[in-house]
């Protein structure tokens, strides 16, 4: 299924108010499979250009098209079925008494029989390794289940692309592996992600392409390994590449490459280095 | 979030330059005067007062207009249910179990008027005062600091929870939910789908607050002062003298019998 477009954003620009532009000039497509990470600083529009991925706004001038089809012909529930969201605060969307009913609140919503609506539930219970808590009252959990709760609530609708509003805010670092783990996960299976994240080392662990986004527009756009290398760049968006990029990029003169991801990839050079002094 | 909901908006008129105080007796002598009146040649002029002094006073009318358009399932049902249901006065239709009169139709007409002055000069006070003031106001005339701050709190969280309403509907609908289809009970159904996390974010909010306020030692039992006094302007006292003057005409005008609809 790669390769094809799934969200396609033509010349988009909205605004809450007249002439107050939150998007201006918004162009870019996402793939089926791709895994993006959206950064920049509070009010740079993240959230803004999500909501137009599943509809809820409409471009105030350009185009959003969902598999070719513009945003503003689809129904909300024909969205649904191609397009979740997963809102930030977990307490905006969690209302059942069961954690069982609230994962059936959205399959149920899409007309499915009573069988397919157990049976998601039942699998998506497992993929967010919350089996054995169907019955319990979703407030009383913790904020790291209650996350994914309303991660699985999407889930079971089984859309091909997932929008996750800063799916580790308020997760502690286990919490949040375990958050990012499944997001992983999902991605395996052939979703398409698309995450809000302000944690550039979630950034660089997870993410295939990066979209930078400063005073509602797209400042730069490509792999991790590509934009993290570029702190003037960065620092336009004021993002902040991970510790172990910057600490590669501080020992370029030793011989150190500015591109580093990853902690493994740190230790690797650094052997390597060592094994040349001595 | 990318929307900002606040009531207040700074301003430099004289509707801001007021005394707090002044507004909130302003408030009352408004809600007096709706309420010792029932007929709409009285209640009418009284709104149409209202709004020229918002417009004079600089208040944001774009918001006043939001306000009015919410009202209106208010002011139809009133504009339709007192004909309907009230009926003094000359007959002037009728066709079947249907009947209206005169009086039921004016006595409809000062009803709506009735809301509107009920709801925009509150409104109006809200938009023209800070929080701040408000509280001040509210201890000025002699209401104790715990129910004037819970008062003003009240006010300045319904943006934001109508900010936290307009997140959960989004959730709801981003699963399927739609919201605006349907007959009523189904409709009534949906909404509860969004009281629920509504109510349970309002509460946690409220829960967050009182730890906040009680950090900042809220419920100290010393004496409490401010580091803002209020104090009565020239133009304050015009203000209330005016007041004082039109309450006694409204009280002398309506005893003499006018204002209000001869019910038999």
């Amino acid at each position: 299924m790669d390769g094809l477009p799934v969200i396609e954003v033509t010349d988009l620009w909205h605004c809450y108010q007249p002439n107050a532009w939150v998007l201006s000039n918004i162009n870019l497509s996402i793939n089926r499979g791709e895994f993006v990470a959206l950064v920049g600083q509070n009010g740079s529009g993240k959230t803004t250009l999500v909501k137009h991925f599943n509809g809820i706004l409409k471009p105030v001038r350009g185009s959003v098209k969902l598999d070719q089809r513009d945003t503003r012909e689809v129904a909300f529930k024909e969205v649904a079925l191609l397009v979740g969201y997963a809102y930030q605060n977990p307490d905006h969307q969690i209302f059942n008494l069961t954690v069982q009913e609230e994962l059936a609140f959205g399959p149920r919503n899409l007309g499915l029989p009573p069988a397919e609506v157990a049976a998601r539930v039942d699998r998506v219970l497992a993929t967010i390794g919350l089996s054995g808590l169907q019955t319990e009252y979703p407030f009383a959990l913790s904020r790291g289940q209650r996350q994914k709760i309303a991660v699985g609530a999407i889930l079971t609708m089984n859309p091909p692309v997932m929008i996750i509003d800063e799916p580790t805010t308020g997760l502690d670092w286990q919490g949040s592996l375990a958050m990012m783990d499944l997001v992983k996960e999902l991605h395996d299976q052939g979703q398409t992600i698309i995450m809000i994240t302000h944690d550039m080392r979630i950034v660089a662990t997870y993410a295939h392409r990066v979209i930078v986004m400063a005073q509602g527009q797209i400042l730069a756009d490509g792999t991790p390994r590509e934009l993290f290398a570029q702190p003037e760049l960065l620092a336009r968006a004021a993002v902040q590449a991970p510790q172990t990029t910057r600490i590669g990029q501080q020992l370029a003169e030793w011989g150190m490459p500015s591109d580093l991801l990853t902690v493994q990839e740190a230790i690797e050079h650094f052997q390597l280095l060592l094994a040349k002094a001595t | 979030m990318a929307l900002h909901f606040e009531l207040y908006a700074e301003g430099s008129s004289f509707l801001y330059r007021l005394d707090p105080r002044t507004k909130i007796l302003g408030v009352l002598v408004i809600f007096a005067y709706s309420v010792i009146f029932t007929h709409p040649l009285y209640l009418a002029p009284l709104f149409i007062a209202i709004l020229l002094v918002d417009l004079a006073g600089g208040v944001p009318l774009r918001r006043v207009g939001l306000l009015l358009k919410s009202l209106s399932t208010l002011v139809i049902l009133s504009l339709v249910m007192w004909p309907l249901l009230f009926h003094p006065g000359q007959e002037i239709f009728r066709f079947g179990p249907v009947r209206i009169t005169d009086v039921g139709i004016a006595y409809g007409i000062g009803m709506a008027f009735r809301i509107l002055n009920m709801v925009v000069a509150p409104i109006s006070l809200m938009l023209t005062t800070s929080q701040r003031d408000f509280i001040l106001g509210l201890r000025g005339l002699g209401l104790p600091h715990r129910g004037a701050f819970a008062l003003a709190t009240a006010f300045s969280f319904v943006p934001t929870v109508i900010g936290v309403g307009t997140t959960i509907i989004e959730a709801q609908r981003s699963r399927g939910l739609e919201v605006n289809e349907g007959h009523i009970i189904n409709r009534l159904r949906r909404y509860s789908i969004i009281l629920g996390p509504l109510l349970i974010s309002s509460i946690r909010m409220a829960q967050q607050l009182a730890l906040a306020v009680e950090s900042k030692g809220f419920s100290y039992p010393g004496k409490r002062t401010s580091i803002r006094h209020l104090t009565f302007g020239v133009l304050d006292y015009v203000v209330l003298s005016g007041y004082l003057i039109l309450l006694l005409i409204v009280i002398v005008v309506r005893l003499l019998g006018y204002g209000a609809f001869i019910l038999r």
